[in-house]
């Protein structure tokens, strides 16, 4: 045997092949040494924490305090048991069946909440229960190795120390409604966003900016460490301009009747007291509620959730006098000096319209028929003058459209003239209505808050700030105040002036309506309405109380306002009796324990 | 039989060292976690199958073998054709027969055909050695690669890549290798050109841009393929030198090493056996394929000697670019590792292949 001669034409090239193929081995050997020898440790670390996740940080929610700075809204930890879908080992259908027995929860319940959030990322916990006692929470921790990617996560709740005195104020807050995500794209399922009060209207500002993790595991699912990639950004503090004590005051001296307590500040134009009564508990909402709770809640004949300040549409009764006042004055059609005489009844068009004094109030000025509230004296001012010119001024002074106030949901009211009569009803005025607006009854309908916005224009002699329950915003350690507009209703002092004495006459002169608001040196003025409901049939329904809604507006002191108030107390009977009282209560209050308040 | 005499049985010797780590792998890997008992039972049976064909190979003249590579090629082809029409769909690729509990992947035993449909192109008697000839050995390559990559199975197609290079190279025009040359390195150029500077890359979409840098840097990708690569890496780190121990691998163990018995296989080697192990696994694919350059050098003719160095390169170079792969150095595309991996198409032929070199050695004296 022998070896046949190699007959290779291109033994040179087989041999470029063979070393080549001995590099390559030696760079893939290389390459293999440098991972296994060189970086052994730097993987050896990575191994031991191969499961990384991303979670998010909640941010929590700004806080809110009152004008003292006593904390009124606040976060309380709350557990929820979670799912996360990037930790079960086993198929949801499997895991289900064992999970409803474990929860003692109806399958198809926990089907309908796991497929509803189906589509999330796999990153972000299924709320299966929300806010669970603490007593479950140990019990799911203890058993949560058997139901793989079950979980209970560190929320919080939104918790209102104060549960019914500021309701209508702050509001409350809720999950994010599909509707709510179909405006912001920022917001996910399960966000927690204002649904009413402040807690809507300045919810951007107490929104934080969630952050995110990453969430190491071993391999059998424990943690193991965590980076946080972005910090969470707590929302904005918010502070009110409402006032705890005098709130507290405001809700008493209601003493338990339906009905609004409006101050405000008339020279910033913050709301020291705002309530709606009757209130609710705002902790309600925070915590899980039935559908049977909610219905009962809002089917109340009281209707606890509206908030009567600016939702309330009332007629002013005699209120109004102070606009038709400015309006005929404003007009010319009277001066301060212009007498009527009233004989208790005004016969117009064939029809007798009664002032509120059977045997009439005789010979009066203008600032004399607002303290007694003479209706025989303005409607012959508001015949003179025609509804039309009343209208006008009616809706300079705020009447008809919304104050701009902080909150959502504020109605603008009707401000009814024979132009808005034909537009909308296609009828014609008739003369009689111009008398009942003129004393704030007819078609007339206005909100509490105009009211208030109408006093301190009065207060303020036609510059007046609008009003608003929010003075400051701290976010990150920094503080903004909130400046709000002003309202400018241009008419001459005098005619302010005359106005204002004319006030002063109803709550500090005899035969004032509003006597009973009286402070002893603090020179409150005021007016007193008492707008009727129903069309009395009869001289005894005229003095039922419940066919009245009693108001109380004003400001103090004269010569140099501070305040301005508005007391409604619905089915309240006159004025002068019920709601010029309350108002006397919470300026008394205002003037002995707030003055040593700051001023903002 | 006294052809067995003659075999070159270092190369033997490390061949079935080889398929016999690799069963022990498979066992390792999949035997204890219950995610596929019994693998490496087939894999015993696949590995008999692939050693028969190995030795009946041997036996055979690879002459005769050569002279009827159209035939086989053909019937590849045809195979091919079908196996898009109705072969069986796994891991997104139409790539398989399914006859009863066997699956067949015909673009494995293509490369056979391949080997010898090449081989015979080149040792013909009226060889031009024209730039033409080159044209026409690119296309036999390039039909059943097109057939491959519509699968689409990328890996098994790029590994058809040295039939046409390595014989033009051999006894090529030096037109044809500098035209290879240049050809490879402006796509070189092109491939660094779109991963470092995109911008001066005008004629591909943004998109296409994208495609390559994912291919070229997985790690830059956050989808399945980086995900794949991240963790054969660790699972190599975590070996050190000497490994953690035969079927003590975390990594392979917790699930998260994917394809851990097929195309990650030389991973979980590496983090068993650690670099001592992998360094053993490189050097008897080392000792394989030298012993069959060998075969080459001592070749009778040109025609095994052509054949025994295709059958080295188109082997080695799925190896190669299957342990590239592992590291990151190679993009991700299923390549699986010949010998060891699991799989019976890859290791029948991968012994098929072998045997034709053991036909050339055993072949190798003229009065035979």
């Amino acid at each position: 045997m022998r070896l046949a001669k190699s007959p290779l034409t291109f033994r040179s090239r087989l041999q470029i092949i063979q070393i080549g193929l001995l590099c390559l081995f030696v760079a893939v050997g290389l390459s293999y040494y440098r991972i296994q020898i060189v970086k052994h440790d730097y993987f050896k670390v990575l191994g031991e924490r191969f499961r990384v996740k991303k979670r998010i940080i909640k941010a929590s929610r700004g806080l809110i305090y009152d004008r003292s700075e006593r904390l009124v809204t606040r976060n309380l930890p709350a557990y929820d048991l979670v799912l996360m879908r990037d930790e079960m080992k086993e198929k949801w259908d499997l895991l289900r069946p064992r999970l409803a027995e474990f929860l003692d929860e109806d399958e198809t319940e926990l089907d309908a909440i796991y497929s509803k959030s189906k589509t999330r990322l796999l990153s972000l916990p299924i709320v299966i229960q929300k806010d669970i006692p603490f007593t479950d929470v140990v019990r799911i921790l203890r058993n949560r190795n058997q139901y793989s990617g079950i979980n209970v996560d560190v929320s919080s709740r939104r918790d209102y120390v104060y549960d019914t005195m500021l309701s209508h104020v702050l509001g409350y807050v809720g999950e994010a409604a599909e509707s709510d995500m179909a405006t912001d794209s920022g917001l996910r399922m399960g966000d927690i966003v204002g649904k009413r009060g402040l807690e809507k209207s300045y919810n951007q500002f107490l929104t934080g900016q969630d952050g995110e993790k990453t969430v190491q595991m071993n391999s059998r699912g424990y943690f193991f460490s965590e980076a946080i990639t972005s910090d969470p950004k707590p929302g904005a503090n918010l502070y009110l301009t409402v006032d705890l004590d005098l709130q507290k005051i405001a809700i008493d001296a209601l003493a338990g009747h339906n009905g609004t307590v409006l101050m405000m500040d008339v020279t910033t134009g913050g709301m020291l007291v705002f309530v709606s009564s009757p209130s609710f508990d705002l902790n309600r909402f925070t915590k899980r509620m039935t559908e049977e709770e909610w219905l009962d809640l809002s089917n109340q004949p009281d209707k606890p959730l509206f908030s009567r300040p600016l939702q309330g549409l009332y007629a002013p009764g005699s209120i109004f006098k102070i606009v038709t006042a400015l309006a005929a004055l404003d007009k010319g059609v009277i001066t301060p000096e212009t007498r009527f005489f009233c004989t208790g009844e005004f016969e117009y068009y064939d029809r007798v319209f009664k002032c509120h004094l059977a045997s009439g109030h005789g010979e009066l000025d203008l600032k004399g028929a607002i303290q007694k509230s003479c209706n025989v004296y303005f409607y012959q001012t508001a015949d003179q003058m025609g509804a039309t010119v009343l209208a006008s001024m009616a809706s300079r002074l705020g009447f008809g459209t919304s104050t701009g106030i902080d909150l959502i949901g504020e109605k603008s009211g009707v401000v009814p003239s024979p132009k808005w009569k034909k537009r909308l009803y296609n009828k014609i005025w008739f003369p009689g209505e111009t008398l009942s607006m003129c004393i704030g009854q007819g078609d007339l309908q206005v909100t509490p808050v105009q009211i208030l916005s109408l006093m301190a224009v009065v207060a303020n002699k036609g510059s007046s700030p609008i009003p608003h329950l929010i003075q400051k915003i701290e976010y990150a350690g920094e503080t903004q105040l909130i400046e709000t507009g002003r309202r400018h209703v241009e008419l001459s002092e005098s005619e302010y002036r005359t106005i204002q004495e004319g006030m002063w006459n109803v709550v500090n002169r005899e035969h004032g309506t509003g006597s009973a608001a009286k402070i002893a040196n603090r020179d409150v003025c005021g007016k007193t309405g008492t707008a009727q409901l129903v069309t009395f049939r009869s001289d005894h329904d005229r003095k039922d109380a419940r066919y009245m809604n009693a108001w109380f507006a004003g400001f103090a002191p004269l010569s140099k306002p501070e305040v301005a108030i508005v007391v409604l107390v619905e089915h309240g009977g006159g004025g002068g009796v019920n709601a010029a009282p309350v108002a006397r209560l919470v300026l008394d209050a205002y003037f002995n324990r707030m003055a040593s308040m700051a001023p903002i | 039989m006294r052809r067995l005499y003659l075999m070159d049985r270092t190369a033997l010797i490390a061949a079935l060292a080889l398929t016999l780590i690799g069963v022990t792998l498979i066992y390792s890997a999949t035997a204890t976690d219950g995610s596929g008992s019994g693998r490496w039972i087939k894999q015993m049976i696949w590995c008999s199958a692939g050693w028969i064909v190995y030795f009946v190979f041997t036996q055979i003249d690879y002459k005769s073998l050569v002279d009827r590579g159209h035939i086989f090629y053909f019937l590849g082809l045809i195979l091919l054709v079908l196996v898009l029409q109705w072969g069986h769909m796994a891991n997104g690729a139409r790539s398989w027969f399914r006859i009863g509990f066997v699956s067949i992947q015909p673009s494995e035993f293509m490369k056979i055909a391949m080997v010898l449909i090449v081989t015979r192109f080149f040792t013909r008697v009226d060889r031009t050695h024209s730039f033409f000839e080159f044209l026409v050995s690119g296309f036999i390559v390039l039909i059943p690669v097109v057939l491959i990559a519509l699968q689409p199975d990328l890996g098994t197609a790029i590994v058809f890549a040295p039939l046409v290079l390595i014989p033009n190279f051999l006894f090529g025009r030096k037109e044809a290798i500098w035209m290879a040359a240049i050809g490879i390195l402006v796509l070189m150029v092109v491939i660094l050109g779109v991963v470092y500077k995109p911008n001066w890359v005008g004629f591909l979409k943004d998109y296409q841009k994208d495609r390559i840098v994912s291919f070229v840097f997985p790690e830059k990708d956050t989808s399945n393929a980086g995900y794949q690569v991240h963790q054969s890496k660790i699972s190599i780190g975590q070996g050190g030198l000497l490994g953690l121990g035969l079927g003590k691998g975390k990594q392979t163990k917790s699930g998260f090493l994917p394809e851990k018995d097929s195309d990650f296989i030389l991973a979980v080697a590496a983090e068993e056996t650690g670099f001592i192990g992998m360094i053993a696994i490189l050097s008897l694919f080392l000792v394989v394929f030298q012993r069959g350059i060998q075969t080459a050098f001592e070749a009778s003719d040109a025609t095994g000697s052509i054949l025994a160095t295709l059958v080295v390169c188109t082997l080695a170079t799925q190896m190669l670019f299957n342990a590239a792969m592992l590291v990151g150095l190679m993009p991700t595309t299923g390549i699986p590792c010949p010998l060891v991996s699991y799989g019976g198409s890859s290791m029948v032929t991968s012994l098929g292949l072998l045997g034709l070199i053991q036909s050339v050695h055993t072949h190798r004296f003229v009065n035979h």
